[in-house]
């Protein structure tokens, strides 16, 4: 099988070269070689970005070109999503979301991707939700819990005010946090009474369960 | 009144615009940077109050420090060096001060936790700096004498050529050296200074920094243009 460090090098390849079509043929490719949808979600599509990111950091990428990458990443994300087998359902609602002013949303993206293949019922919202309407989709959707995804620690305060927002209208609500913010300044969570989502896809959905299968 | 954090926050905008008028006495700026780098700066120093105010929020440095680590080395890549964003941190810190604020030690505190975390501790790149009143300091007093400069003006010059050739120790990359040498050398002439002012600035250092430096130097001053 070809190994996914080679697997994510061709799709970055094809990612900075804008060739959305080849990047989709890369995974395809890897997909028929007997990789799994979340490896290659998680090491190829988020490994391809965090070098991207690493890049773009030592000059050798504009910004321009990160987004160009970015957008095929969230096309890739899609059709990922599309060969996928979905676990058996658990009847678990969740909403994810990032905070007001949390331009990045490709990690909340792969989290709800892979959420909703792990059986849980998933409510996406993207990018930037202001807090009043992210408490106005939860008194419609009333979720089992909300996770929220901040990247930029400058966005922080749009954590602070979601919390708020959500803690004044549902109290018992259980809300976890997560992304690159919370990994520079972890005693958010702790400040703010959320739980801590941790660093991978499987951790969310561990933390996920303890605290919706935690007895009342 | 309102706790510090939020206070940092909601005057961000004012401190930030008086900070960025300090910054710009140096003519680096503009003339490295010009009208884009304006914005740039614009932003960055707002980032630089709001990664403050987490760090007061958590009462602990960590996270302002992570961060100047982390725009250093998007800085160091873009043709500025580790006392461009120590200025930055410091000068923003001079106009917090300024507020007379009666809580606001803790904050200029995490400044200076920051600013330290930019200086290197480890060899080859650590230790440039000239002791004051050493024998590097008189070889910039001789050389603003000769140059008909005032003495801090020559001290300010030395300490960010002394930056750029800590952090191209630091990072095995000499080429930053090089590259801001070369801009430099055009650059001196530009704002007044003589043709000779920068080869001569390196000549003065040269001999007070270790081998390693000193060489690096060398190389560099033989590339000017």
């Amino acid at each position: 099988m070809t190994p996914l460090s080679e697997v994510r090098d061709r799709y970055l390849a094809a990612q900075l070269a804008g060739d959305q079509r080849g990047a989709l043929a890369v995974l395809d490719a890897g997909l028929a070689a007997g990789h799994t949808v979340t490896d290659l979600q998680q090491d190829v599509v988020q490994a391809a970005q965090l070098e991207i990111g690493r890049r773009w950091q030592d000059n050798q990428l504009s910004i321009a070109h990160e987004h160009m990458a970015t957008a095929i990443s969230h096309v890739a994300l899609v059709h990922l999503f599309e060969h996928a087998a979905p676990a058996r359902a658990r009847d678990r609602k969740v909403l994810v979301a990032c905070v007001e002013g949390e331009s990045h949303d490709l990690p909340a993206r792969m989290v709800a991707d892979f959420l909703e293949l792990a059986g849980f019922d998933v409510r996406y919202l993207g990018a930037n939700v202001p807090s009043p309407d992210l408490a106005s989709v939860v008194a419609f959707e009333r979720p089992d819990a909300v996770a929220l995804s901040v990247t930029m620690v400058f966005n922080l305060p749009g954590l602070r005010r979601a919390v708020a927002a959500l803690r004044a209208r549902f109290p018992a609500l259980p809300i976890l946090a997560g992304g690159n913010a919370i990994d520079w300044q972890p005693h958010i969570t702790g400040e703010l009474g959320v739980l801590a989502a941790g660093n991978t896809p499987q951790d969310i959905v561990a933390a996920l369960e303890r605290v919706l299968e935690a007895p009342p | 009144m309102t706790d510090l954090a939020t206070r940092l926050l909601a005057a961000t905008p004012r401190l930030n615009t008086a900070a960025l008028a300090d910054e710009n006495a140096d003519p680096f700026w503009w003339d490295r940077y010009g009208e884009r780098g304006q914005q740039f700066m614009l932003e960055d120093g707002e980032h630089h109050f709001r990664y403050l105010a987490e760090a007061v929020r958590a009462g602990h440095p960590h996270v302002l420090v992570r961060y100047a680590r982390w725009l250093r080395s998007v800085m160091l890549t873009r043709g500025m060096c580790s006392e461009h964003l120590a200025d930055g941190l410091r000068v923003r810190a001079r106009h917090i001060a300024a507020e007379a604020w009666p809580d606001a030690s803790p904050a200029l505190a995490l400044v200076d936790a920051a600013v330290a975390s930019l200086e290197y501790t480890a060899p080859p790149a650590a230790g440039l700096a000239p002791a004051p009143g050493g024998p590097a300091f008189a070889s910039l007093s001789a050389l603003a004498t000769d140059q008909d400069l005032e003495l801090a003006a020559v001290r300010f010059d030395a300490r960010h050529i002394l930056s750029y050739l800590a952090d191209a120790l630091a990072l095995a990359r000499p080429d930053l050296l090089h590259d801001h040498l070369h801009w430099r050398r055009g650059f001196e002439v530009r704002r007044g200074r003589s043709a000779d002012y920068l080869p001569a600035h390196l000549d003065a250092l040269t001999p007070h920094v270790h081998a390693d430096a000193a060489a690096l130097l060398r190389a560099a001053r033989e590339a000017l243009p």
